[in-house]
């Protein structure tokens, strides 16, 4: 069930909200929970009860390590069977396809055959085992105590907001909030706005930038003029960014109107002046899982330079390939492994010295050529269309007729919103706006893409298929 | 006053999320008359089987984005508010001041330019990328196809149908010829001269659009459209008519319906509407609005298919009755193949009797493989792929007729 569609908005969102809001304190965990494993069941019902398998099993396995946490190797045997468990089903979902396609051409040299299995990825794996391992972590840590109520555990795992999407949640971050039920007009009032913005972000910019990048992207690379390559790649650029960060506004919105407070995914990641400072920007909860889970562990930056840039390397390899399974993804972690290598290397110092703007057109050029990667439907057309960007686009400008759908003019505009809106001095012309125009303006604003996305066609969003 | 604006905001929240699900309280709306044709599958029964193959979240999905309460009222509205940012800046495109446009009134947006900007956009999208190296093979498969009919008694003819902007470059906007060398890529034309060199009968519905154009100041395209008018489709069908017994390899004894031509104010149409004026049965695959023409279904044995529903392109009840009216019909078969995808089962009924097959393409885009979505692309579009399907399938349809 994807959040801007008639059945999300028109049946589940309000029949959640009415019967919420209705039930008693006590009961509302529940109504949360079963409209969570509704959620789910809905769009994928035959990965549901994986999902549920894993959320029964890392229940018992949370228990034991918070029972065993003071006999340390029992516990640690208890969580690495948790890793097994929880790292096996993802990867035996994810990339046992990829592993085996690229183990093929070995294979055929030896003289062996192997058939490529085709599992169908069940959606939002990638996030939820990420926030189970977590858990577990955390449990075993004794940063948290374990969740005793399972209904409140599988609540924590599946609740719907950002189960498919994330942001990845701790479970510390919302321990507190899974127990308190009170409805917050506060928190109602700005988790509702907040879900209005996402909506708009996807609706009228990330689904138009879409249509842009789809039509340049979607053409023989060899036919895509340089200018319309740099288009092509812009328009992606804008449309990830308010794509995932609209979902996350809802995300989190939706989270905020039932008292859950998660933490930012993003913060304005394009007005960044390097690749480490991006990181600490973009996809805020998994570059942070990421860094406390893995980075960290492995020694962080402090056993030297080289296995500082060794572990960075890892992280990176890692989060593309978590990204997807397949070589552009890991080309594209790889690629921002590098970049914050080199950083830190020296070049950081180089770019401190530029005055912002240059050192954020560094850095956008640096993302751009990126996404490409990321978009492209394999290397070889990333590699053909870089090549496009940069000098050796064999089309001329006028033989690309497709890109005219780009001249329809409130796209235009809107690709200059996108631009805008990108930087962190749109929000403050916003603050100061009078509260009460902002309201209704976000009421008008919500009219208008609400019924956007009521009539319009289906459109995933992009962090869906990791 | 903030806090009385929050509650109002909230209200006002709530309710908006809630107004569509009235639909399931009995709350009605009253339908546009084109959205009235469209097929809005029932309230679907959830079973577990259902459940687990996701038709019944498919099939309320759709039920329920067709059917919502005010649907009509939010599809109307979200337009307009779109269009106005395009219209705004756009409507003179194309728009002389002093020029009548026919059919102005004919639907509720009186859109009265021939161009929109979405239409214009979406047209400039389809490449034609039919590559000059696949000719060879495929005059070699039409030309086998001509023998075919020859030795069935059956003739039949190539036509290529300009877009709107090659039809009327002149309306284009200023803006969009500066970079857009328009003139440069007709390729129907193309095509249609290297046929007709290689002894296809083709039509080039370009070159005929042009001396059409010289005679008569009625719209070949509807403003806001991307489909041919009435007038375009029954002076095309008459070209076809004329060629084919201008060869006398068969005699079509119909005639295109005149009074339509001389009525054209009255009527707009949509391209399948070559079909109906030649009283063809076409592709059934392509199942849109068949049952918008009770008449033709029940008494001519008629199977119509279009594509077309876009707003203010079709006028179909005026149709209905012209055609009703004017009672000319031929009694033979004629086949009009917009797209490939045909199995010899759907000629079974007609195959017997099929005289003349007409391929009409109007835009050589690789949107032609695609299933009912017009608006997306896929590259590598072959003719010659999309040929071979259609001519097999007749032939198989041919060898199981004259088995039985």
């Amino acid at each position: 069930m994807v959040f801007t569609s008639t059945i999300f908005l028109g049946i589940f969102l309000p029949l959640l909200f009415a019967l919420y809001f209705l039930a008693n304190k006590a009961a509302r965990p529940y109504v949360l929970l079963v409209f969570s494993l509704f959620f789910y069941a809905w769009g994928e019902p035959s990965a549901f009860v994986v999902m549920v398998a894993l959320m029964v099993v890392n229940y018992v396995l949370g228990l034991i390590i918070a029972k065993t946490a003071s006999r340390g190797k029992l516990a640690q045997l208890v969580l690495m069977l948790g890793f097994v468990i929880d790292l096996g089903a993802l990867v035996g979902y994810k990339y046992l396809g990829f592993i085996v396609e690229n183990l093929l051409p070995v294979v055929k040299l030896c003289g062996g055959t192997l058939s490529v299995p085709k599992i169908a990825l069940p959606i939002g794996i990638s996030f939820y085992v990420f926030q189970i391992l977590s858990y577990l972590v955390d449990v075993y840590r004794r940063e948290v105590a374990a969740q005793r109520n399972p209904a409140k555990f599988m609540l924590y795992v599946g609740f719907f907001p950002q189960l498919i999407a994330g942001p990845i949640v701790r479970y510390q971050t919302i321990a507190a909030d899974i127990e308190n039920r009170e409805a917050n007009f506060d928190n109602i009032v700005a988790g509702v706005r907040r879900f209005g913005i996402g909506l708009a972000k996807k609706v009228l910019i990330a689904d138009t930038m879409a249509s842009i990048a789809d039509i340049v992207f979607d053409a023989p690379v060899k036919s895509i003029p340089c200018a319309y390559a740099w288009l092509g790649a812009i328009a992606y650029t804008l449309q990830i960014y308010f794509d995932f960060s609209g979902y996350s506004d809802m995300a989190i919105g939706l989270g905020r109107v039932f008292n859950f407070r998660f933490l930012e995914n993003f913060d304005h990641p394009y007005a960044a002046c390097s690749v480490q400072e991006f990181w600490r920007r973009w996809h805020i909860s998994l570059s942070s899982w990421f860094r406390d889970y893995l980075y960290i562990p492995l020694g962080g930056n402090r056993k030297g330079a080289i296995r500082t840039y060794l572990n960075m390397f890892t992280v990176f390899f890692l989060c593309g390939l978590w990204h997807g399974a397949a070589w552009n993804f890991v080309v594209w972690g790889v690629y921002h492994g590098v970049g914050l290598v080199v950083e830190r290397a020296g070049l950081k110092n180089l770019i401190a010295r530029l005055p912002r703007p240059l050192a954020n057109l560094y850095l956008m050029l640096f993302v751009i050529v990126g996404w490409v990667f990321f978009r492209a439907p394999d290397l070889s057309y990333a590699v053909g269309y870089l090549g496009n960007m940069f000098g050796g686009a064999e089309a001329a400008f006028t033989s690309f007729v497709p890109a005219f759908d780009f001249a329809v003019l409130n796209w235009f505009l809107l690709m200059i919103a996108g631009v805008i809106a990108s930087y962190p001095v749109f929000d403050k012309l916003v603050a100061r706006v009078p509260e009460a125009v902002r309201l209704v303006s976000a009421a008008v604003l919500f009219v208008v893409v609400y019924m956007v996305a009521m009539t319009g066609a289906y459109s995933p969003f992009i962090y869906f298929r990791f | 006053m903030n806090r009385f604006l929050k509650i109002a905001y909230l209200v006002f929240f709530f309710t908006a999320l809630s107004v569509p699900a009235l639909h399931f309280f009995g709350a009605k709306e009253t339908w546009h008359k084109i959205y009235g044709a469209e097929r809005i599958p029932n309230l679907p029964t959830m079973t577990f089987k259902g459940f687990a193959d996701r038709s019944y979240q498919s099939t309320l999905a759709e039920h329920f984005s067709k059917a919502f309460f005010l649907r009509n009222t939010f599809y109307t509205t979200q337009r307009q508010i779109s269009e106005a940012a395009n219209f705004g800046l756009f409507h003179t495109a194309g728009y002389k001041g002093n020029k009548t446009i026919e059919g102005k009134a004919f639907d509720e947006r009186n859109v009265g330019v021939i161009f929109e900007a979405p239409y214009l956009n979406y047209h400039l999208r389809c490449v034609r990328d039919l590559k000059p190296e696949g000719f060879a093979r495929t005059i070699a498969l039409l030309k086998d196809f001509d023998e075919f009919c020859r030795t069935n008694g059956m003739d039949f003819v190539f036509q290529s149908v300009p877009d709107k902007p090659q039809a009327y470059p002149d309306y284009l906007p200023m803006w969009l010829k500066w970079f857009w060398n328009y003139e440069s890529y007709p390729i129907q034309t193309f095509v249609a001269k290297v046929f007709n060199a290689q002894g296809i009968k083709t039509i080039d519905g370009l070159e005929f659009f042009n001396d059409l154009r010289k005679e008569t100041k009625t719209w070949l395209y509807p403003p806001g459209g991307t489909h041919l008018t009435c007038l375009a489709s029954a002076r095309l069908a008459e070209e076809i008519v004329r060629r084919v017994n201008a060869v006398g390899r068969i005699h079509l004894d119909i005639n295109p319906l005149t009074d339509v031509v001389d009525k054209p104010d009255a009527i707009w149409s949509v391209d399948n509407d070559i079909s109906l004026l030649l009283n063809c049965w076409t592709n059934p695959h392509i199942d849109t609005n068949c049952h918008l023409f009770p008449v033709f279904k029940n008494d001519y044995k008629v199977m119509n298919a279009g594509g077309a529903f876009i707003l203010g392109d079709c006028y179909r009840e005026q149709m209905q009755k012209i055609f009703a009216d004017s009672g000319l019909f031929a009694k033979d078969k004629i086949l009009i193949s917009k797209r490939g995808g045909q199995k010899p089962e759907d000629f079974k009924n007609v195959i017997d009797d099929l005289k003349l097959v007409v391929l009409t393409f109007q835009s050589f885009n690789s949107a032609l493989l695609n299933d009912g979505e017009p608006h997306r692309r896929t590259p590598d579009y072959d003719l010659y792929e999309e040929l071979k399907t259609i001519f097999s399938a007749l032939r198989t349809a041919k060898l199981q007729a004259a088995r039985k």
